[in-house]
């Protein structure tokens, strides 16, 4: 569960006080949701983006689902690869956000973090073609890239290594490092790994996404194996 | 409430505040003049004139990255005689040998490949530099081929040859033609310049009254026509918007396309009108063009058979040198394809940032787009705070910022 009642209504209040476009839309049992005009006011890279957009944020309420924005006003190209056709916003992997929800944030923190950057990297890209931020890969690279990002690892098998030793193994500096590389777990990655031991809605995080790439790479080595038998 | 006219007032005060100044006209003109006198002194008999933004009337201030730089004035130092007269190595030579002996000279001259620079010192803050480019007459044998093939033939008879650089201190001549690309020029911003031309002289004469003494004095070089401006405000956002790009100096379009294309767009266009309207009309008319990134050269032709400022017969980008028919502007583009894609998208910018800011209701808005067309400091310096509100943007962190993503 990300929010409960309580603090979903109390940050719903915050954000309101903060965006004083938007509005309450409806306030159900499983979801609150807000509407209205969103004014970013962001610059990076000699860039500033001053601009309002129209939008629908959906905040469920004791649950797993994260909150989502969607583009009500079509202000996303429909070329842009970033928006679902529903109109919902591809702000990050889920399991960028929600790992950030259990480091602490709030609801401010994520327009903050990732629907105002999202806005940003939109306009950007229009503008000058590339994406000032990066951005992710789609389908299970783009998950091995975020955990890429938390491990500080570039390589993919690493990365997998890594996820299936944090369910899978237990955390010992002194032991030689998942990745692989033959040196002491705490003088390699250990730093970067050492809180996914801990913290078993982390470890629980990693599950999802491991079974995720685990079952591609699975069906993958499947058709690999009946088409080279079929030759 | 939004006040049109006087938006477009500020975006050409931030234009003339990057042109060169009279003085500094003025400086510069008397300045290359010694040289032409120092040459002759040393016994070489050359005419120097000015080429390029110099010689247009369409200079603005370099470096979007330092909004304090110099300005590089360019001119011609075309030597007697002809090509057949010296080897090309053998007359860029004779010039670097005369300045770098001369004591006025010598300590301001920085010798490039193909040009010498020489720096003179700043005036209230801001300096120039000229550079300095050796050229002798093209020959008779060679003009003739050219005049054949020309669509303007009677804007090859000013054809130069210069020393062009092929590496390892090997120079081979290269056919230019300033001169008769500047008289092309001339001819199609002539009724431009007529329609504004009292008026603007008047504004000048009033803002520099302790440098000439009556409107007659100042020097035609200085008008300024809606075409004129309509380029240094492509020029000067082409600065500040490649910067953005690491490679930025190779992507961008060379000033010749940017003079060439928008004038040929102009001279389709009535001269009375305002920079705004022109610059509307050039980037609405380079938004048609962009249509032959996707279509073929045929399909294109078939919808707009009277547009060929641009053209890819055989797939290759084309754009005529006015003044020289073996000259393809567009080269580059078929070596870079990234080139013209850029290109179009950063019409599509100005545009945004210069057109359709003007009808933001939000004053905030229209100066955030000036600042991201222009550079916040350019736009600063002429304007104050003007259409600033009291808020200021919150800065994103480059480092783990949210990249977007889309699953499968």
């Amino acid at each position: 569960m990300i929010f409960s009642k309580e603090s979903a209504v109390q940050q719903v209040n915050h954000l309101l006080h903060l965006y004083d476009g938007l509005s309450i839309e409806s306030i159900l049992g499983s979801e609150i949701v807000l509407s209205g005009q969103l004014l970013i006011d962001r610059v990076a890279l000699d860039f500033r983006l001053y601009k309002n957009y129209q939008i629908r944020i959906v905040v469920p309420v004791l649950s797993d689902v994260l909150p989502y924005v969607v583009d009500s006003g079509n202000h996303i190209d429909e070329s842009y690869p970033h928006r679902y056709a529903d109109g919902r916003l591809c702000l990050e992997t889920d399991a960028a956000i929600r790992i950030h929800f259990l480091g602490g944030f709030n609801l401010e923190d994520w327009m903050h973090n990732f629907v105002e950057p999202y806005y940003f990297s939109y306009e950007y890209f229009q503008r000058y073609g590339t994406f000032p931020f990066g951005e992710r890969a789609h389908g299970i690279e783009g998950v091995l890239q975020t955990y890429g990002d938390f491990f500080d690892e570039s390589d993919y098998v690493k990365i997998f290594r890594i996820m299936d030793f944090i369910l899978f193994g237990h955390y010992r500096g002194h032991l030689p490092c998942p990745c692989g590389s033959g040196g002491k777990m705490r003088l390699c990655h250990g730093a970067s790994i050492k809180r996914f031991f801990e913290n078993e809605k982390l470890k629980k995080i990693v599950q999802n996404d491991y079974k995720l790439i685990k079952g591609v790479l699975d069906t993958y080595y499947e058709q690999f194996k009946n088409t080279r038998d079929s030759k | 409430m939004k006040n049109i006219p006087e938006r477009q007032k500020d975006i050409l005060s931030i234009i003339s505040s990057l042109d060169i100044s009279p003085t500094m006209y003025k400086n510069a003109v008397e300045k290359y003049k010694a040289i032409t006198k120092f040459l002759s002194d040393c016994g070489i008999e050359a005419d120097m004139y000015p080429q390029g933004s110099f010689a247009f009337g369409t200079v603005v201030r370099p470096n979007a990255k330092n909004p304090s730089a110099n300005y590089d004035l360019d001119v011609v130092c075309q030597v007697c005689g002809n090509r057949a007269d010296y080897a090309p190595s053998e007359l860029r030579k004779k010039i670097e040998d005369s300045l770098s002996s001369s004591g006025v000279y010598g300590g301001k001259l920085i010798v490039y490949e193909e040009c010498f620079t020489v720096e003179y010192a700043d005036i209230n803050g801001i300096g120039f530099t000229i550079d300095i480019v050796p050229a002798t007459d093209e020959t008779i044998e060679n003009k003739n081929r050219l005049t054949q093939k020309s669509l303007e033939p009677n804007l090859i008879e000013t054809a130069i040859a210069i020393p062009k650089h092929n590496g390892n201190r090997n120079y081979s001549w290269l056919t230019n033609n300033p001169r008769g690309f500047r008289a092309w020029f001339d001819k199609y911003n002539e009724p431009y310049l007529a329609a504004s031309r009292e008026t603007y002289r008047e504004c000048l004469f009033e803002a520099n009254q302790a440098i000439f003494s009556s409107v007659e004095e100042i020097p035609h070089e200085l008008d300024r026509s809606a075409l004129q401006r309509v380029i240094q405000i492509l020029k000067y956002h082409r600065d500040v918007y490649y910067a953005k790009y690491k490679d930025g100096d190779d992507l961008k379009p060379i000033s010749s396309i940017i003079n060439v294309v928008t004038t040929q767009i102009a001279s389709q266009h009535s001269p009375d009108c305002s920079v705004f309207e022109l610059l509307e009309y050039v980037l609405n008319e380079l938004n048609i063009y962009a249509q032959q990134e996707k279509l073929t050269f045929k399909e294109f032709s078939q919808l707009y058979n009277n547009r060929t400022v641009f053209s890819r017969p055989d797939g290759k980008w084309y754009i005529a040198n006015p003044a020289n028919p073996e000259d393809n502007l567009a080269n580059k583009w078929n070596q870079d394809t990234r080139i013209p894609t850029f290109f179009f998208r950063w019409v599509k910018t100005v545009k945004t940032d210069l057109i359709e800011s003007l009808q933001q209701e939000s004053e905030q808005q229209f100066r955030v787009a000036l600042e991201n067309g222009f550079g916040i400091t350019t736009v600063s310096s002429v304007l104050g705070k003007k259409y600033c509100d009291i808020t200021s943007p919150k800065p994103i962190v480059l480092q783990g910022t949210a990249k977007p993503y889309r699953s499968l």
